[in-house]
């Protein structure tokens, strides 16, 4: 197909004179260049009615210039799910086909590929994906099985020489995952960004992560439960490392792991570190011998309602000797832990906080007081409070909305305003820092909250406060998107 | 202040920080040091050059791209058709205007000018049918016959939504 297009893009330049007359085509090549980049979607899945395919059908000058952008085509989604067999395999192939041929060798393709779930008992012989272009440097793999993976032989010879960026996911829960014991190419030297959303187990009789680029590694996101022997395993085998996100799975009736069993280990480079656990945060555990002198942000999160000790044993040391100053804390009780920790308190200018909680003892804490001694978080900048549920209290589900609106207003005072007089109507002490943003997320599940806080806290916002309040789901909250998308690469 | 001449011989007075947010002009000021003598425009008209210094005037003092800046904004620009207010109600001019516009940006060498322009074409076209965007833009279809039923049988694959 790729040659037949060529051909109407040469045909195409003897005629442009018919297309002299519209000021559109008088513009150089250069200028609908850059039109036609600012015509791409986020929608990366081709379709007859976006670009780049839109652009293709309009003329012959318009179909030259379109294909003679390799940018144009650098991202390509193929979703398998979408289509039966047949249809998926006849999209897969013309696709690829015309991406290919136009994304040209040098400039790099992002690639997504979503393979049917029925494919493996329909068809088989899926080799027709493989082996995959070379000038790839983001590839995001979903199969239902990876054994869709393995059929191809060749696919552990294949080196992935451009690759920056990867995340393969296996739907199956095939405790012998080939992907989750080794990396399923047979090189990429330039990975970086690795996410993997795989069952894991562990098989005495394999050996542990062979091939698997740990080293190389400055991203990892671990999206489903890792068992918290393999944590410690990978994060030993990742010293460069400066983004990680991971989905602990701890089970209680398990033997917890000895933790002073467990070997040293200083991750120099770990900046931002997110710590999500489904019933309970084990977090003394999880992070048992690590020492973590570049971290900045820390996001910790439970599903379940719990308190993170974070004052225990192997827990306190992480605070003591980081940098820390953007904490994120979902959990379920109320963790008055948090106001103990004076590094958390002292440094931290971003606060991420949702749980099933006493919002009143919260959000008294949060207000200002003049006279506190010592100032509960000084230098806090960004707040952002999820309100999720309020387990403890009767009916009616109320939210403590006028004591949110006087504790935002006792960290924060107009730009231009008379000096020294703030929201509150008191004086700001000098070490207090100005709130400069306030987030807001309410569970939808109650919407009269929604409303209420976004009345009480109107005036503030009338007044300059940069405000947001939004709902959505308990899902979206627990499991951050932008977070989980961290491995992408700018493609 | 800078003398500034268009290709219908119209002359424009106007102040140096503002008329500088043309790396083209701005560069021909630092060639020809501290001058009495107006700069030619030969491809850029009255009507024009009018607008172009609206637009200059409105932004002027903000920060210029760098070389650096631009490169790592470059992706992300292209992914984001917004324009801002301002931008928006200043490119709302008729279709001839529009593609003047972009040509004196690009020829003046006014980037977030030319951005504004092209983002806006790309809006026109977002959205609509080939056919309408050959009606819009007055683009005859020069495709024979036997082409268009080859372009329709590659898309075939392809959604449609």
């Amino acid at each position: 197909m790729a040659e037949s297009l060529t051909c109407v893009f040469h045909r195409g330049r003897g005629r442009r004179n018919l297309n002299r007359t519209p000021a559109i085509n008088r513009l150089p090549v250069e200028i609908l260049q850059e039109i036609f980049m600012h015509c791409r979607t986020h929608d990366r899945r081709p379709s007859r009615k976006l670009a780049p395919l839109l652009l293709c059908q309009i003329c012959s000058r318009w179909r030259e210039v379109a294909l003679s952008i390799p940018r144009l085509w650098n991202r390509l989604s193929l979703d398998g799910n979408q289509y039966n067999v047949l249809r998926a395999m006849v999209t897969f192939i013309n696709a690829t086909a015309l991406w290919f041929a136009c994304v040209g060798r040098h400039c790099p393709l992002s690639y997504s590929i979503h393979i049917h779930h029925e494919a493996t008992t329909q068809f088989p012989g899926w080799n027709f994906l493989f082996p995959l272009p070379p000038f790839i440097r983001e590839l995001d793999l979903e199969m239902a099985d990876d054994s869709q993976l393995t059929m191809y032989s060749g696919l552990q010879k294949d080196a992935l020489e451009f690759l920056e960026a990867a995340r393969i996911c296996v739907h199956s829960e095939n405790p012998l995952s080939i992907v989750a014991r080794r990396f399923p190419f047979s090189s990429a030297p330039r990975l970086r960004s690795l996410a993997l959303d795989i069952t894991w187990s562990s098989d005495p009789f394999e050996p542990h992560f062979p091939q698997m680029p740990w080293g190389q590694l400055t991203c990892l996101i671990l999206t489903r439960g890792v068992p918290l022997d393999e944590w410690h395993e990978i994060i030993r085998l990742s010293p460069l490392l400066q983004r990680c996100y991971a989905q602990i799975e701890i089970h209680m009736e398990e033997e917890s792991l000895d933790v002073g069993s467990v070997t040293k280990a200083t991750l120099n480079h770990l900046e931002d570190l997110t710590l999500l656990f489904y019933m309970w945060p084990a977090l003394d555990e999880t992070l048992a011998g690590l020492h973590l002198p570049a971290l900045k942000s820390l996001h910790l999160g439970c599903h379940d309602e719990v308190d993170f000790e974070l004052t225990s044993e192997h827990v306190l040391p992480i605070f003591q000797n980081t940098q820390l100053t953007a904490f994120t804390l979902q959990q379920g009780l109320f963790e008055p832990d948090l106001f103990r920790i004076p590094v958390i308190m002292d440094a931290v200018t971003t606060l991420d906080i949702a749980g099933d909680m006493l919002y009143t003892d919260l959000v008294n804490l949060l207000h200002h007081n003049a006279d506190a001694n010592p100032v509960v978080f000084p230098r806090l900048q960004h707040l952002r409070l999820g309100i999720l549920d309020y387990h403890y209290n009767a009916d009616p589900w109320s939210f403590p909305s006028e004591l949110l609106h006087n504790a935002l207003a006792s960290r924060w005072w107009p730009d231009g305003g008379v000096s020294g007089e703030y929201a509150s109507g008191t004086t700001p002490p000098g070490a207090l820092s100005r709130l400069e943003d306030v987030s807001i997320f309410v569970d939808e599940k109650h919407p009269d909250t929604l409303d209420e806080v976004v009345q009480a806290l109107k005036p503030l916002q009338a007044q300059g406060l940069d405000i947001d309040v939004r709902s959505g789901t308990r899902y979206d909250w627990m499991y951050p998107q932008d977070k989980r998308g961290q491995w992408r690469i700018d493609v | 202040m800078v003398l500034l001449v268009t290709s219908d011989n119209e002359q424009f007075t106007t102040e140096k920080d503002i008329v500088e947010r043309s790396v083209l002009i701005k560069n021909m000021l630092e060639d020809v040091g501290e001058s009495d003598q107006p700069i030619p425009l030969p491809n850029v008209s009255s009507s024009v050059l009018k607008k172009v210094l609206e637009y200059c005037e409105h932004h002027r003092g903000e920060p210029l791209p760098t070389a650096d800046s631009e490169q790592s904004q470059d992706e992300t620009r292209k992914r984001t058709t917004d324009i801002s207010e301002w931008d928006q109600k200043f490119i709302t001019v008729d279709q001839e205007m529009l593609f003047e516009i972009i040509l004196a940006a690009n020829y003046l060498d006014i980037k977030s000018l030319l951005d504004v322009g092209c983002k806006t074409v790309a809006n026109m076209i977002k959205g609509k049918t080939p056919e309408e965007i050959r009606k819009l833009f007055n683009i005859v279809n020069d495709f024979t016959p036997e082409e268009e039923a080859q372009i329709k049988k590659e898309n075939e694959w392809a959604e449609d939504r």
